[in-house]
């Protein structure tokens, strides 16, 4: 037996808007572009199955225009056969999605499989797909419970598709509505291809997480991805191989920071060199600083930021350090120096709130860029 | 602390190590030249004690000579009687140095150098630092116009009157302080209102309306989803009705229970004819035994009534007679009544017509004697109007006024040359001789002592002597008597007369025939005041007696005679009327009395028509009446036994009603669900063709972002708050704590310059503002640029005098300072300098050597020494 190939991927998200972004034309474009780049690496890989493992939308009743172009641009890849379930955000439910389903399926493209029941499918010759589709929005219990008893012809390969969170493994039992993380091995699966985490993850050999091929959040850095799995025959070990897929580069750092370090060079460090147009960021800074250090810190941030299709800072777990050097930036005397250190004092009263306490270190440091180097 | 020595190297113009000192403890004089360094010193002084060794900014940029290189200031100190000193170098990219020894052993270095000098001049609690200073002031303080330029002459006054670049502005935080206390107020005026609040058309405002905004339109959104999957839930539950009602299975079954029903009530409608067909019948032979009993019954009753109608007949018709006969005459009396009515209403017609002729002639009567009194106007008017035009001729022949006029003048002028002349005529008196002849004039002999006038030219008779001429000197009075004569002949001829007599008489009888004229006219006015022609006029519109009738009655006569004409013509109205209503009523009941015997008449005939219809009686009536019963029971029978045997046409009909409604009830619901998914389906597409879902999505992100931003701006305004209170606090506190003792001590200082003075400070800038002197007020714009400077002074030697009772003696240095004090005042200026040097260390840099050689203190210079600390 030949091995058995198929790009695995998951949560498209297609139709999902980014209002809140100054650069949301882009992403969106970038979104809209994610079936032509998985054909692409379908074709460049020589697949002709792609499995999607639920929320190939955004919406359960997105604007024709987004699933009609989808459901077009999937059918024009003729020699790809696609397999699509249900996730969360588009149940096969009539509340939900399943109208948007429905009219896919009417369309009657035979190389799209709109998989709406959970029944085995001979989707090539000695291969049947096990699908796990979501019918409600939270499932009470495990979609892929009914896998183990399923029966497919002997000597065929067993592959699953599902949607939704697996238990974890920690101590007593985990919500009903979790997928259990051995069904490979209680269904006697080959491979069992998941979707709704958003970052690539390897639960077990046979038990993957794709994550989506183009990022739209900071839980998971680096571009987006799919996976090529390859299978030798029934029993034999899955070879997964991420391909990267994705346009732009989802970035959330967090920067610990203590007085004395170099705000520049940390910096400098944490942020990508290249592809900052397509690079997304989302910057912490936790820790403490020195009142210039800050001042230093969030300049740099300012002067890079542009480079950026997005760049977020929050220093709100930023402390300041004031020093007597602070200080006499703002004045070696007077009433300036007063203002100063009545405003230091405050930072770092604990009998203050929190919010009075970065109100008082927010008023410092702006009175520092005010003054400071300026006739001290 | 006292400063000793100072030492630069590689500091602007002195490449070469420099030192300048020793300075003493009271007053030291460093009196050089322009540009000979003096200035060079004192920033390099100000940059060792305030400005850090790292970095390199602009005050030390300024020190660095065009060569570049490494910056080096050093100072020796003594404190509390021990030598310290004091140095700092700046390179510009290298980084700088800074230590601090004490009896030549490095205490501090690098920051911790920086610190050690901070506090050695920090000032305590904010004040002043341990360094004061003053420097070259400006001669005017005239700002120049524009805002800028005012706001910079501001600064420069601040400079000038509070203590140049050092305690007044470390006190109050000087220009940065009110920048950033600018910087603050702007900020926050761009974002709240005067009470907190957001400002319309500011950040805040705007981020508070875009949070309600989109909190709406999410909301809306989030409605118009849940409509979106309510519809989808109801097209799939419309779909499954639809799904079952179409069921082939559950059609059929609908569709033959129809059918058997609509059998099962044709088959109960056939029996049911049958029942009706025998229900005729048996009615027909029931109604046919009926209406044999009838007739037998009908014919009796129709003979009794006969008999009566012919009674009622006749009497009626001699009833109608009689009312006739009535009617009749009183159709009589009412046409007597008609005609003596006419002749009533002739007679009273021929009586109004004798009236009105009396009532004409009369009329005519009064018409003819107004008239005779009008033509005997008319004639005497005539007559009057012929006088008057008589007269009027004659008074228009008289001589014309003019020349009359003309004559009385001539002739008033010939008199009075004619008076003139004679009283100019010569007079002569004669005094006799005795025996002497008397002289005659004209014959007459002239007595002696009497004046005789003489004529002109006319001789004296002298007897014995001959004949004397007394000739009179010619005067215009003969002429102008002989032009008088001349014009008054002129006149008269004129006039047609031959003297002035005539002339008056002629002039006498016009004037008097124009008064006779006019009484004529007046006379002729009264009688005919709109003229003779309205008089005859009128005239011609009375009658003349000639046209009155003569043939009528008194008026009187003619009156009683219509009166009672009038009276006999009512009368015979009302008889008239009274009679007529007798006719009517009589009429009325001939008629109804016609009527009811027609009646009666007709209803007699009509039942012996009926009577004469009726079929003849025979003997076999009563055989056909037993058959006619026996049909009729044996009819019932038939219906009594189809009734029996009858289906329940009612429950058969109302199943199939049932049946029939629930199929078209069927088909109407599969129509109204087709309908309603038809409808839904459009519903949900235009949803769905709008986005709503996803426009949710990124509404709630936006709601999101918006309130974040929202967050982030109160945060702001928050910081901005506290900024502005802190730096409002600190500088509240500064002028509490400074601004009266300053005050305090400043008040000898200016009373020994001005006597009584005092300085008023802005309480918004915290400068002075003005000087008052024996309590007038002056502005300090105005006054001149050496009293500016001596305040300035002043101040300066009021803050380090308040330092020094505080026990901290800081150095005073002026640089250039009282180059505008005049040689009287820079005196008493030296005199307070050296009474505040008690207690002081002062240094002095000045250029005018003549001016501060008075000073009378020790001098240094600049000297050349070896480099390095």
């Amino acid at each position: 037996m030949t091995a058995f190939r198929f790009i695995h991927t998951s949560d498209l998200h297609l139709g999902r808007p980014f209002g809140s972004f100054e650069d949301a034309d882009r992403l969106r474009v970038a979104r809209r572009q994610i079936i032509s780049r998985l054909i692409a690496a379908a074709k460049a890989h020589d697949v002709t199955h792609v499995l999607v493992a639920g929320d190939v939308f955004e919406t359960p009743n997105p604007a024709p225009s987004v699933w009609r172009h989808a459901a077009d641009e999937m059918a024009d890849a003729s020699g790809i056969s696609w397999w699509l379930i249900p996730g969360n955000h588009d149940a096969f439910h009539p509340r939900e999605a399943a109208a948007t389903w429905d009219a896919i399926r009417d369309l009657a493209h035979p190389n799209i499989h709109v998989l709406s029941e959970a029944v085995p499918v001979n989707m090539a010759p000695d291969a049947w797909l096990l699908p796990a589709p979501l019918t409600v929005r939270r499932p009470s219990s495990d979609p892929t419970s009914w896998m183990d008893m399923a029966e497919t012809p002997a000597g065929s390969l067993r592959i699953a598709l599902a949607h939704g969170a697996v238990q974890d493994f920690g101590e007593g039992a985990g919500p009903s509505d979790t997928l259990a993380p051995d069904r490979d091995r209680l269904a006697g699966l080959d491979y069992l291809a998941l979707g709704d985490w958003h970052g690539r993850m390897r639960v077990s050999d046979r038990v993957w997480y794709s994550g989506t091929p183009e990022r739209d959040r900071f839980k998971h850095n680096g571009p987006g991805e799919c996976l090529l799995v390859s299978l030798d025959g029934p029993g034999a070990s899955p070879e997964v191989t991420p391909l990267s897929v994705g346009q732009f580069d989802w970035q959330d750092i967090a920067l610990a920071v203590v007085p004395g370090d170099d705000p520049s060079a940390l910096l400098k460090t944490a942020l990508p060199d290249a592809g900052r147009r397509d690079c997304l960021v989302s910057l912490r800074i936790n820790g403490r600083l020195g009142l210039a250090d800050a001042a230093q810190l969030t300049a740099a941030v300012e002067a890079i930021r542009p480079e950026f299709c997005h760049f977020a800072l929050d220093t709100s777990n930023l402390s300041i350090d004031v020093d007597a050097a602070d200080l006499d930036m703002i004045a070696a005397s007077g009433a300036l120096r007063q203002a100063g250190e009545a405003l230091a004092r405050d930072g770092g009263d604990p009998d203050l709130s929190d919010r009075d306490r970065r109100i008082a270190d927010a008023a410092l440091r702006r009175l520092h860029g005010l003054v400071a180097g300026d006739g001290a | 602390m006292k400063i000793r020595a100072i030492t630069l190297s590689n500091v602007r113009r002195f490449i070469d190590p420099v030192t300048v000192g020793p300075f003493g403890d009271g007053i030291t004089l460093l009196c050089q030249p322009n540009e000979s360094g003096k200035s060079t010193l004192f920033d390099a002084l100000h940059a060792v004690f305030f400005v850090r060794h790292t970095g390199f900014p602009g005050e030390v940029s300024s020190l660095q000579p065009y060569s570049g290189g490494k910056v080096s200031v050093a100072v020796e100190l003594e404190i509390d009687g021990q030598a310290w000193r004091i140095a700092k170098t700046w390179q510009k990219g290298a980084g700088g140095e800074a230590g601090v020894w004490r009896r030549g052993v490095l205490q501090h270095q690098g920051d911790q150098a920086d610190h050690w000098i901070a506090d050695l001049v920090a000032g305590e609690g904010g004040g002043p630092s341990g360094l004061l200073w003053v420097r070259q002031g400006r001669t005017t303080l005239d700002a120049a116009g524009s805002k800028k330029e005012a706001e910079t002459e501001q600064a420069h006054r601040r400079d000038l009157l509070t203590l140049i670049s050092g305690a007044m502005d470390a006190v109050t935080g000087g220009q940065r302080m009110d920048d950033a206390l600018e910087v603050c107020r702007v900020s926050l005026s761009a974002l709240e209102t005067s009470t907190g609040r957001p400002k319309a058309g500011g950040a805040w405002a705007e981020a508070e309306a875009s949070v309600d905004t989109y909190r709406s339109e999410s909301d809306r959104l989030a409605g118009l989803v849940a409509g979106l999957r309510d519809d989808l839930e109801r097209r799939r539950s419309l779909q499954a009705s639809l799904t079952e009602l179409e069921d082939p299975a559950e059609v059929a079954i609908r569709k033959a229970a129809l059918k058997d029903a609509e059998a099962a009530f044709a088959n109960a409608e056939r029996h049911a004819d049958l029942i009706e067909s025998a229900r005729t019948k048996a009615r027909l032979a029931s109604q046919t035994l009926r209406t044999s009993e009838e007739d037998a019954k009908r014919r009796d009753a129709l003979l009794g009534r006969y008999c009566d109608a012919s009674e009622r007949s006749a009497k009626a018709d001699a009833a109608a007679k009689t009312a006739v006969s009535h009617q009749e005459a009183a159709q009589v009396e009412h046409e007597t009544a008609k005609a003596e009515l006419a002749k009533a209403a002739a007679d009273a017609q021929k009586a109004r017509a004798d009236l009105t002729a009396t009532q004409r002639r009369d009329a005519i009567l009064q018409s003819a004697s107004q008239r005779a009194d009008l033509e005997k106007r008319i004639s005497d008017a005539e007559a009057a109007e012929k006088t008057r035009v008589a007269l009027a001729a004659e008074a228009a022949s008289g001589p014309p006024a003019e020349v009359v006029q003309k004559a009385n003048a001539a002739i008033q002028a010939v008199q009075a040359a004619r008076i003139t002349q004679d009283q100019s005529a010569p007079r002569v008196v004669f005094d006799y001789l005795d025996g002497a002849l008397p002289v005659s004039l004209d014959g007459k002999d002239l007595v002696a002592d009497v004046e005789h006038k003489v004529p002109a030219d006319q001789p004296l008779d002298l007897p014995g002597i001959g004949r004397m001429t007394v000739l009179s000197a010619a005067t215009p009075d003969a002429n102008a008597l002989q032009a008088a004569e001349d014009a008054l002949a002129n006149a008269l001829s004129q006039a047609g007369v031959g003297d002035f007599q005539a002339l008056e008489i002629a002039s006498k009888a016009a004037e008097q025939a124009r008064q006779l004229a006019e009484r004529a006219m007046a006379q002729r006015d009264a009688l005919a005041p709109d003229g003779i022609g309205a008089l005859k006029v009128r005239l011609a519109t009375l009658t003349s007696a000639d046209a009155a009738p003569t043939d009528v009655p008194d008026t009187s006569v003619a009156e009683a005679a219509l009166a009672l004409a009038d009276s006999d013509f009512v009368k015979a109205q009302e008889a008239e009327i009274a009679r007529r209503a007798e006719f009517d009523a009589m009429r009325d009941a001939a008629t109804a009395a016609k009527a009811a015997a027609k009646e009666l008449a007709g209803q007699y005939q009509s039942l012996k028509a009926e009577i004469e219809a009726l079929p003849v009686q025979t003997a076999d009536d009563g055989t056909r009446h037993i058959a006619l019963a026996d049909a009729s029971a044996e009819a019932t029978a038939q219906l009594a036994a189809l009734e029996d045997k009858a289906p329940d046409q009612a429950a058969l009909k109302a199943r199939l009603d049932r049946l029939r409604s629930v199929d078209a009830q069927t088909t109407t619901r599969e129509q109204t669900l087709r309908l309603q998914l038809a409808e839904l389906r459009a519903t949900i597409a235009a949803r769905a063709e709008d986005g709503v879902e996803e426009d949710l999505v990124d509404m709630r992100a936006k709601l999101q972002a918006a309130e974040d931003r929202l967050q982030n701006i109160r945060f702001d305004v928050d910081v901005w708050r506290r900024l502005r209170d802190a730096l409002e606090a600190a500088q509240g506190a500064a002028r509490d704590r400074y601004f009266a003792p300053v005050a305090k001590e400043l008040r000898p200082l200016l009373e020994d310059l001005w006597g009584d003075a005092e300085l008023v400070w802005a309480d918004d800038t915290l400068l002075p503002k003005a000087l008052v002197r024996k309590g007038t007020e002056e502005k300090l714009d105005i006054l001149s640029g050496g009293t500016q400077e001596q305040i300035a002074f002043f101040v300066r030697l009021a803050f380090a005098r308040l330092l020094a009772k505080a026990g901290r003696h800081a150095p005073l240095i002026l640089d250039d300072a009282l180059v505008f004090s005049d040689d009287d005042r820079i005196e008493r200026m030296f005199d307070a300098l050296h009474a505040a040097a008690d207690d002081l260390q002062i240094i002095v840099l000045s250029c005018r050597q003549r001016a501060f050689r008075d000073l009378g203190a020790p001098e240094v210079t600049f000297e050349s020494v070896s480099a390095g600390p």
